[in-house]
């Protein structure tokens, strides 16, 4: 009966790790439940970030009031393009990406937006709309082009990276890829492919769509499995640095590849999901038993 | 050593319930061995007199608990009339007389009692010729309607059991013979030369004979009168025969084919050959016995109330509460049941709801409104509220106010249901006033929370669990047995914090993710 409960350092015999003991070991006693703020809340999980000069896309101006939504915007005017992001924001709701066309006007999704659309999207997300009943700041960031080593697997999109930290080290990492069905999402249940990592050697593996595993991108054929990542140990170095700077010790990283400025980190996630395990084909209490990690 | 708190606490809450159970089961059990009752029923006694006279009386016997019947919840609600009782040779009347000059006056005496068949076995060894002591001798004396002596009851009661030796075999004679007069309805009174003479007879003629048989061949015997008991209001009342066998009185019913046995719906009134009722001349007098056949329940019934009177954990103290009140704790005392459950379905299974306790708060509203009709209501406010959210979304309302116009548009569902009930005399829509309003709101915001968070197929997934585990609830709370387990042993709902403690600490996989992950897991 030892195994069924969170009372041993048995790890039983099932390599998966299911969701009520990732809540009670990894979750709950790794992190504190009062430090969740650091993470989740975008804009303070980016001032410790550039406060330890760990490479994030630049934060160009942050919004809490709506008295200041019109300053905040017109301090931003220099730039070309720019992402729009709810401070607490989650599922991808409220983020808008803009960029200037040739006469200097800015467009998102490939309309023309004025300003009074702007203010008003502005005022919406401090009011909370993609927060969920809470009011809310608006970010205002630097907007990432992705490296050409994803256009390499896939065109469109942007593809990110999710390393899986415990106690400061890295145990497990995939790369989520998006799919003609995901419509240039990456999230696994929304249709993108998850791809494992072989951590030591910093090569991809095979690419899981949620049904089947491939070795090339089910698309267009592009090459995935044993594709070797550029910037990896990079990766990996701002991961650790990452997790360093935070009283978390169980963290889901979450990088991208910028074309110019290489990996930089996206966001950090205090309940990184379980389907890493599928990508990685490779349950996480086997890892932490491989690595002899105690947990 | 770890979490040293829990384990404690753990411990407790088995130990304690355990402990405190285990001193219940004794006193049930034994109080099941002596008395387990099979029927449970409400008698009323509905006597109307109009009388012209300054006093009159009424009487009627009135029941007594015994190995056979357990007599409880007993009620005089007759007003403006004097009540008292007596007790004349074991046999309880009720009195009831008025004193306050002519008029109408209604007597409502009610009671409720728990019953039990019996089944005796004579010992096919006795002798015919059996002891008994000498005031027994008082039931083989001759009576008005029982002619003991008679030559044709002598010279029948010869002829039936000259054979016999034993006891049983001359019972079982006298008893055959009885049995195969023909049977016939009156409510005349037949006495037992009569019932021989004329060879037919209803129950009372049948009970005559059948004692005054058994008398003439010294085997002490008496009448037995009371009701049987069966959904009805009814004017008829019953006689049967008993025999003395070693100290022990044994009933016949030579009209109803009972041998040795009493069934569980026969209600013991009075013993003797007497009239169960008697009220004063010359007053107008109307009868009926209205009786209630009623659930006997497993647990919560009298026997065990009484074996558990002194125990003080139990709530049978509830029952003092009015029915509002009572209604309402019963519903509360399915919240820790429902909360478990739920948490099975979440932890164990894998099952997404809509809140923690929505589901346990639906299914209680779905008691009040029936299974169907509930879920009916449920799926089509949740069909009217995913279409209003997604025209909301689309204009980026805010949080608050957006739920504000859903609530208004949910109230109009409702009324429109109430007025299509009304117009077109569908009873079932009008039943949405009872819908507990609220819990549907509820509902309703989580379910536009989920709309936007997770889109429409994700919600529909966690609606659909939602009912899942709500029809689970719903099937748990409509059935008695819980309630009577937690009114006799309050101490379960210890047991299920210990489970839902154990719960809290379960690492296992969930059975979802066995499927989720069942790539990996080979």
């Amino acid at each position: 009966m030892g195994w069924l409960f969170d009372n041993e350092k048995n790890t039983g015999t099932i390599p998966v790790m299911g969701m009520n003991e990732r809540n009670l070991r990894m979750i709950y006693a790794n992190n504190p439940r009062e430090h969740y703020a650091l993470a989740d809340d975008k804009v303070l999980c980016k001032n410790i970030l550039e406060k330890n000069k760990v490479p994030c896309a630049k934060t160009y101006c942050v919004i809490e009031n709506i008295g200041d939504i019109v300053s905040g915007w017109e301090s931003v005017q220099q730039y070309t393009k720019l992402a729009i992001k709810p401070a607490n924001g989650s599922g991808g709701g409220g983020i808008k990406i803009l960029r200037k066309n040739e006469l200097g006007k800015w467009m998102g999704s490939g309309k023309l937006i004025s300003d009074d659309d702007i203010y008003f999207h502005l005022a919406t997300i401090i009011f909370g709309v993609f927060s969920l009943g809470s009011t809310d700041r608006v970010l205002i960031e630097e907007c990432i082009e992705p490296h050409s080593f994803f256009s390499e697997i896939y065109p469109q999109g942007v593809p990110d990276f999710r390393v899986i930290m415990l106690h400061k080290q890295p145990v497990m990492a995939m790369l989520r890829v998006p799919t003609d069905k995901s419509d240039g999402k990456a999230n696994l249940h929304q249709g993108g492919l998850g791809i494992g990592i072989d951590i030591k050697k910093g090569l991809l593996m095979q690419a899981f769509d949620g049904k089947n595993y491939h070795d090339l991108h089910p698309d267009n054929g592009n090459a995935i499995n044993g594709k070797k990542i550029e910037y990896w140990n990079e990766i990996i170095e701002i991961s650790r640095q990452t997790a360093s700077l935070f009283p978390l010790n169980y963290l889901g990283i979450d990088i991208v590849l910028d074309h110019k400025k290489g990996p930089m980190i996206m966001e950090i996630n205090v309940r990184p999901g379980l389907a890493i395990q599928l990508a990685n084909k490779k349950g996480l209490k086997q890892v932490l038993e491989e690595k002899q990690l105690n947990y | 050593m770890k979490n040293i708190g829990f384990k404690i606490a753990a411990c407790l809450l088995f130990i304690i319930p355990l402990v405190s159970m285990s001193f219940k089961v004794k006193p049930m059990m034994e109080a099941y061995k002596k008395f387990n009752p099979e029927r449970t029923f409400e008698v009323f006694y509905e006597f109307d007199l109009n009388s012209s006279k300054e006093k009159s009386f009424v009487k009627a016997y009135l029941p007594q608990s015994n190995v056979h019947q357990n007599v409880f919840n007993v009620n005089d609600h007759s007003n403006g009339i004097d009540y008292h009782e007596e007790i004349i040779d074991k046999n309880k009347r009720g009195i009831w007389e008025t004193n306050k000059g002519p008029g109408f006056y209604k007597i409502r005496y009610k009671f409720s009692c728990e019953t039990r068949a019996i089944e005796y076995k004579i010992d096919p060894k006795l002798s015919k010729y059996i002891a008994f002591s000498k005031k027994d001798t008082l039931f083989l004396k001759e009576e008005e309607y029982i002619q003991v002596n008679h030559p044709k009851i002598d010279s029948l009661a010869f002829l039936l059991t000259k054979e016999e030796k034993s006891l049983n075999g001359a019972l079982d004679k006298i008893y055959q013979y009885v049995y195969k007069i023909p049977a016939i309805h009156t409510s005349k009174l037949t006495d037992a030369l009569t019932t021989l003479e004329e060879n037919k007879a209803s129950c009372n003629g049948k009970a005559r004979l059948f004692v005054a048989l058994c008398r003439n061949i010294n085997i002490p015997a008496r009448l037995k009168g009371g009701l049987i008991l069966e959904n009805s209001k009814k004017r008829t009342s019953h006689l049967w025969a008993e025999v003395l066998v070693e100290n022990t009185w044994v009933p016949f019913d030579a009209l109803n084919g009972y041998y040795a046995r009493i069934p569980a719906n026969y209600l013991e009134l009075y013993e003797g050959d007497l009239f169960l009722l008697a009220h004063s001349s010359k007053i107008a007098f109307d009868y009926k016995y209205n009786i209630k056949e009623e659930n006997t329940s497993l647990f919560v019934n009298e026997t065990f109330k009484k074996a558990l009177r002194n125990n003080p954990i139990t709530l049978f103290k509830l029952n003092d509460l009015d029915e509002y009140n009572q209604r309402v704790i019963h519903l509360l005392l399915l919240f820790p049941l429902g909360g478990l459950l739920v948490a099975i379905f979440n932890n164990v299974v894998g099952f997404k709801t809509f809140g923690v306790f929505l589901p346990v708060l639906i299914a209680l509203s779905f008691l009040d409104t029936g299974y169907w009709v509930g879920l009916f209501m449920f799926v089509v406010v949740m069909l009217v509220v995913s279409l209003i959210s997604l025209l909301l979304d689309k204009w980026s309302l805010l949080y608050i106010p957006k739920m504000a116009v859903i609530l208004s548009a949910l109230l109009l569902v409702v009324v429109l249901f109430m007025l299509m009930g009304i117009q077109y005399n569908i009873p079932y829509l009008t039943k949405v006033s009872m819908f507990p309003f609220v819990i549907i709101a509820v509902v309703t915001e989580r379910f536009s929370t989920s709309l936007a968070e997770k889109g429409f197929s994700g919600s529909l997934k966690t609606l659909g669990h939602t009912l899942i585990v709500t029809t689970v609830c719903y099937l748990v709370f409509v059935s008695s047995i819980w309630k009577a387990i937690a009114i006799l042993f309050p101490e379960t709902i210890l047991l299920i914090m210990l489970i839902s403690l154990l719960l809290g600490k379960w690492i296992g996989m969930r059975l979802t993710e066995y499927k989720r992950f069942n790539l990996i897991l080979k």
